[in-house]
């Protein structure tokens, strides 16, 4: 029969004093043998206590909260494990269950704890944010008897919490953004057409409406009409496929965090345009987002699909890249997320190994002519240096210079085989995107 | 994994904790040598003493080597050696000094510690003072109830151990059984071991169960259920019965063959005490054999439907093993040959002296255990 407290090695060493204590007697050397037979009944004793203590473990009240939602700052996980029983549990080694790529900032991962008889223990420790939509917890514990007999069975108490990180926004790209486009607010075709802002004053054609007469003209004799500055509208959707090439590199500083902070920024950006904005994110089979929203709303829906992301989806992906969603159904994903009117433009951000990868479906997508598609390609070698010194910022381009010399043949192989990519770096891609979209909504 | 860290310091304690034991070893060490060399000046070249001091210096040595693992891995099992070994040179009084006893049972908590302890946890953990009194209130008194329970169970088990010992029955035929129980300190060692391992496994049987009813959990009960080899053989009800009988009836013939198998290689003792412990010993060990046999066999037959051929076989094992024993019987040792006279009588005797052995070994139980009189 299975038990539910198994006994460790060092019951052994009891047991062989014990048996030495009754030998003793039984020979007439000493007055031993009570001694041995009540170190046998210690070890029954205490095992029968780490049974009972077990079935109160077992039974206790676990209140468990996760808070903090923004990337890079504190995730802070706090766990109550309340003991409902007089009996009091030693010693419990607990430890919290937490995907491996998060990164513990304060606290233990868990550790030996004690839980006192109707009393309540808490258990608190911080994790570092990053992007994205992760499981925390369960608690897991394993009764271990004070002395070391015996081991209770490994238990789970609580439910894990789910917890959406939203990225973190550059100030500094926001800033460059705004240098790029000029200007905030609604955006201007400088064409005559629907609009709010004065463009310009003609001569009255029949059919024009009657209040849009420019009466200080025909005061002077003149029948004008005034012409407002056509407002000019883009449909940016972002397109990211997500496999486990983009979650190498440094903490925080993955191409898929990079990415996220890049999208979250111009959608922003073109949010506060009153612009169309969407995200499509495709791993594995699993689709996130894909839906375009007008101005703030289309923000909230970019920040919702990237706070969304499945790390364990992503890091469970295969190396095929069919795998990660076939072209058709891509293509019909994005023909279900298109608007009725405009012409969406698609930003593929990827990494060089992805864009390689995928290269097939990238001139697929291109090949449709309902979109206009934009490939980035972030050069892998170069995050996180924007944090090191002038002079390590120099030493580590030297060091990764023949890394990024191949990563922009990669890039140059592509082009030949007929994928319009672009290489940017982690700072200057937003300002990259967002000159493109400028150049697109000039021609609009 | 434990940190280097958290393995230095475990060592540095297990070696404190080891200490008294380690000093004792090796005043015993510096002051032997003297002993041996003077006993070879003073022109005493006796070579019992000689090897009398030399075991002790083994013996010594034994136990200092011992305590190296122990302290490097904190193995309470090490040091309980190194302790016991002293015992051997005739020295008991370390087992009941704390100083050199306490480390085997402080090592297993040096052990759950540093496997258990991790860098940060304090500031991870946090209750309150008034629930930290109440759980050192509580778990000192659980400590101090389950040596107050030790003990007083260890009284009254030791108490039945000597009454036990005391039994002279007077009764020709169980004596010898009973006086190897009683007066043999081997038997009484076994007698004893029984006990406390009956102690033990009633005791875990009886929390185990209980705490099943009184407390249940849902999470533990699931756990042990996830725990069972499910490749376990299905056992019908009452299967240990039917085994037992198929067993009993089984285990004549074959316990008369091996018997007389023996007989005829002489090894079953000519000394009468020791040929009636002989026999005993060996009807209950077919018994056993046959019965774990058996087992394995009939749980074939309850996994699936058993075809007509292995009734067949069974059937088969039976006659053949009573054919055995029956042709065994037409042996005259008188005549030197066989004799068809004896057939009844022999297969009679083997039956009857096999189930009057276990007989006998059941009423000597119950009479110890003072069930009978």
């Amino acid at each position: 029969m299975s038990e539910s407290v198994a006994s460790t090695g060092r019951v052994a060493a009891v047991v062989l004093l014990a048996a030495t204590l009754i030998v003793l007697d039984v020979f007439g050397a000493a007055d031993s043998g009570v001694l041995g037979l009540a170190l046998i009944g210690f070890l029954a004793a205490l095992r029968a206590y780490n049974a009972v203590a077990q079935a109160s473990l077992s039974t206790c009240r676990v209140d468990a909260s996760v808070e903090g939602s923004i990337e890079g700052k504190p995730l802070t996980v706090e766990y109550n494990v309340c003991n409902n029983s007089w009996i009091p549990i030693a010693l419990v080694e607990v430890s919290l269950v937490y995907p491996s790529y998060l990164k513990l900032t304060r606290g233990s991962p868990g550790g030996l704890a004690i839980i006192p008889p109707r009393g309540c223990i808490n258990y608190r420790t911080e994790l570092l944010a990053r992007v994205g939509r992760h499981k925390i917890g369960p608690l897991k514990v394993v009764l271990r008897d004070l002395l070391g007999f015996y081991r209770g069975l490994e238990l789970t108490l609580g439910d894990a919490v789910e917890v959406r990180v939203k990225p973190r926004e550059g100030e500094s790209l926001r800033k460059v953004l705004l240098e790029i486009s000029r200007s905030v607010g609604l955006s201007r075709a400088k064409r005559p057409g629907e609009g709010s802002e004065f463009y310009a004053t003609r001569d009255y054609k029949p059919g024009d409406e009657v209040r849009r007469v420019y009466w200080k003209a025909l005061a002077k004799g003149r029948l004008a009409v005034k012409e407002f500055e056509r407002e000019s509208t883009l449909h940016t959707l972002f397109l990211v496929l997500a496999d486990k090439s983009m979650l190498y590199g440094p903490y925080l500083n993955t191409p898929l965090e990079h990415i996220a902070r890049i999208t979250v920024t111009i959608a922003r950006h073109l949010a506060s345009k009153g612009d169309y904005v969407g995200l499509l994110v495709v791993s594995n089979g699993k689709t996130w987002g894909g839906k375009l929203g007008r101005g703030w709303k289309g923000y909230r829906m970019v920040v919702d699909t990237l706070s969304n992301i499945d790390y364990e989806s992503i890091i469970g992906s295969a190396e095929s890249p069919e795998s990660i969603i076939s072209s058709e159904q891509l293509v019909m994903k994005l023909l279900a997320s298109t608007p009725s009117r405009g012409k969406v433009n698609v930003i593929l951000v990827n990494t060089v190994e992805g864009a390689a990868k995928h290269s097939r479906q990238f001139r697929k997508l291109q090949s449709l002519k309902i979109y206009t598609f934009h490939s980035f390609i972030i050069i892998p070698h170069l995050y996180g240096i924007e944090k090191l010194g002038a002079f390590e910022r120099a030493v580590y381009r030297i060091k990764t210079y023949e890394d990024t010399r191949k990563a922009y043949d990669k890039i140059k192989e592509l082009r030949k085989e007929g994928v319009k990519a672009i290489p940017v770096t982690p700072w200057d891609a937003a300002a990259k995107i967002v000159s493109k979209l400028e150049t697109v909504r000039g021609l609009a | 994994m434990r940190s280097t860290y958290t393995i230095t310091v475990t060592i540095i304690i297990s070696a404190v904790l080891a200490m008294p034991l380690l000093y004792y070893n090796l005043s015993l060490l510096i002051a032997g040598f003297p002993i041996l060399t003077s006993l070879n000046i003073a022109g005493q070249p006796s070579l019992k003493v000689d090897f009398r001091v030399a075991l002790d210096f083994f013996y010594v040595i034994s136990s200092t080597i011992l305590l190296v693992p122990a302290v490097i891995y904190s193995s309470s099992v090490a040091y309980a050696l190194s302790l016991i070994i002293h015992v051997f040179r005739g020295d008991h009084e370390v087992l009941f000094n704390a100083v050199y006893v306490l480390p085997v049972f402080l090592y297993g908590a040096l052990r759950v510690f540093s496997e258990g302890w991790r860098a940060g946890q304090l500031h991870s953990f946090r209750f309150s003072v008034s629930s930290f009194l109440a759980f050192i209130m509580g778990y000192s008194g659980i400590i101090l109830l389950a040596v107050l329970v030790s003990f007083y169970f260890g009284n009254i088990l030791w108490g039945y151990f000597s009454a036990l010992r005391g039994v002279r029955l007077g009764k020709p035929v169980l004596d010898p059984l009973a006086d190897f129980f009683t007066v043999n300190p081997v038997g009484a060692v076994i007698v004893a071991g029984f006990m406390a391992l009956g102690l033990y496994l009633f005791s875990k049987a009886l929390t185990e169960a209980l705490v099943f009813y009184v407390k249940p959990s849902k999470s533990v009960a699931i756990k042990v259920l996830k725990d069972i080899d499910f490749e376990a053989p299905i056992k019908p009800p009452l299967s240990s019965i039917r085994n037992m009988i198929v067993s009993l009836a089984l285990s004549p013939p074959i316990y008369y063959l091996v018997l007389l198998s023996l007989s005829r290689f002489e090894v079953i003792p000519k000394d009468p005490i020791m040929s009636i412990l002989a026999r005993w010993a060996l009807s209950l060990i077919v018994l056993g054999v046959v019965w774990r046999v058996l087992i394995r066999l009939l749980t074939r037959f309850d996994e699936a439907e058993p075809g007509p051929w292995n009734f067949i076989l069974g059937a088969l094992l039976i006659v053949l093993l009573y054919g055995l024993a029956y042709m065994a019987g037409y042996w005259d040792p008188r005549v030197e040959g066989l004799s068809p006279a004896r057939v009844d009588e022999a297969l009679k005797n083997i039956m009857l002296g096999y189930y009057t052995t276990l007989f006998d070994m059941a009423r000597l139980i119950l009479i110890l255990v003072g069930v009978t009189p």
